[in-house]
């Protein structure tokens, strides 16, 4: 705003001046800023990579065998090769953190078969993914994913497939996060490949 | 940070020197420049953008990706029957500004002596597709294809559209082939990326 004609310029009259352009410039938002003025270094990544957060991604190319002795989610195992961990703490999927990680995505794959359950028609097969915030594993009770079932015959290979969008709602703290199997009948899962992505995204949620 | 301007510093009680006062104002300048290469994502050359932008825009130009995401509750079952139509499993509205979108469903399927076919359409036009059941698969997952057993299989189906300004709608759509199929733990995400 200039100055108008006639007007006293003394330390008090600048310093109101100053003060309002002060405030003016500290109030502008991310939103008042035209389209592709910024350059590529000014815009936050897609992906933070900084401090503890970072993309993860593991898997197998191996044949292991889980046996479990007792039925249900409660019994789970997690399944060999399938966790990812973040370095020191882990980090907080923070929606107001202005540059951190606010979702993961999360792309999970198995190939396994059911095995040594004598055939049982109802023989089924749970997968689920799991974080752990600092202080224990907890179940995403929306990954359960069951293969088998009467389709299923014992030495058949079944493909299974999780993909998840993890928000502040679903988990704050996170340090890691796994693949874990339970049975609906006692006896041997066998897993053969698979592959597991964590990408913590710097986005808005909607 | 925020921009921090110094307060003037009394000028020789109150007279104004222009050395003084060009001293002031590159002060003043520095300190602006350095503020805003702090605010990581404003620099000097920034271009002020008004009138207050729509809330749609608002956006775009602090980052460059958005989320929506739409889930069942965990567990509980959704029962299609047979429609020639396909039946909405879920469904999300995104009111973008003209972006890619990479849409995600991902759930499990319960088949009861039926196939089906799910796929993803965006604004009505189908995008991808998978059916299972009434194909001759041959060994991995022969669910639904035998009549009186029941099979249970995961889901994910992935595509990534461009689409224009506007509301864009995103569904999983489910058709059996005859008789009920349950899903559950459903879940439809979209990735919206400003390209």
């Amino acid at each position: 705003m200039p100055i108008q004609e006639g007007t006293s310029i003394d330390a008090s009259a600048l310093n109101t001046e100053l003060g309002a352009l002060e405030t003016e410039v500290n109030n502008i938002t991310a939103g008042y800023i035209k389209k592709n003025s910024l350059r590529a270094e000014q815009i936050p990544s897609a992906l933070p990579v900084f401090g503890n957060v970072e993309p993860l991604t593991g898997g197998k190319s191996s044949t292991d065998t889980l046996t479990f002795a007792a039925t249900g989610s409660a019994n789970r195992q997690p399944v060999t090769g399938m966790t990812l961990t973040w370095a020191g703490a882990g980090f907080t999927v923070n929606s107001t953190d202005s540059y951190g990680a606010k979702a993961i995505l999360v792309l999970c794959n198995i190939d396994s078969s059911i095995a040594d359950m004598g055939g049982t028609p109802d023989t089924q097969v749970y997968y689920a993914l799991e974080y752990d915030d600092g202080v224990s594993w907890n179940l995403i009770s929306r990954t359960e994913r069951r293969g088998g079932g009467a389709r299923l015959d014992p030495d058949e290979y079944q493909d299974v497939s999780i993909r998840t969008l993890l928000t502040p709602a679903d988990v704050t703290d996170i340090v890691a996060i796994r693949l874990t199997c339970w049975v609906g009948v006692t006896g041997d899962v066998i897993t053969r490949d698979g592959n597991i992505t964590a990408l913590p995204l710097y986005c808005e949620v909607v | 940070m925020p921009v921090r301007i110094p307060r003037f510093r009394p000028l020789n009680g109150d007279v104004v020197e222009i050395n003084d006062l060009n001293e002031v104002f590159q002060e003043i300048a520095g300190d602006i420049t350095s503020g805003l290469n702090e605010h990581s994502f404003l620099r000097a050359g920034f271009v002020p953008y008004g009138p207050q932008p729509q809330a749609a825009a608002q956006w775009e130009r602090s980052s460059i990706m958005r989320t929506h995401q739409v889930t069942g509750t965990a567990g509980s079952p959704f029962i299609s029957d047979e429609n020639a139509a396909g039946q909405v499993v879920l469904e999300l509205q995104v009111d973008t500004v003209g972006a890619m979108l990479h849409c995600t469903a991902s759930f499990q399927a319960d088949f009861q002596n039926n196939g089906a076919r799910f796929w993803i359409a965006v604004n009505g036009a189908t995008c991808t597709e998978a059916t299972i059941g009434d194909i001759d698969v041959n060994g991995r997952i022969r669910v639904g294809s035998r009549p009186s057993l029941t099979g249970f299989a995961p889901f994910s189906l992935d595509t990534v559209q461009a689409v224009p300004p506007g509301t864009v709608t995103v569904q999983l759509l489910l058709q059996s082939t005859g008789g009920s199929v349950t899903i559950r733990n459903r879940e439809l995400f979209v990735l919206e990326m400003i390209a």
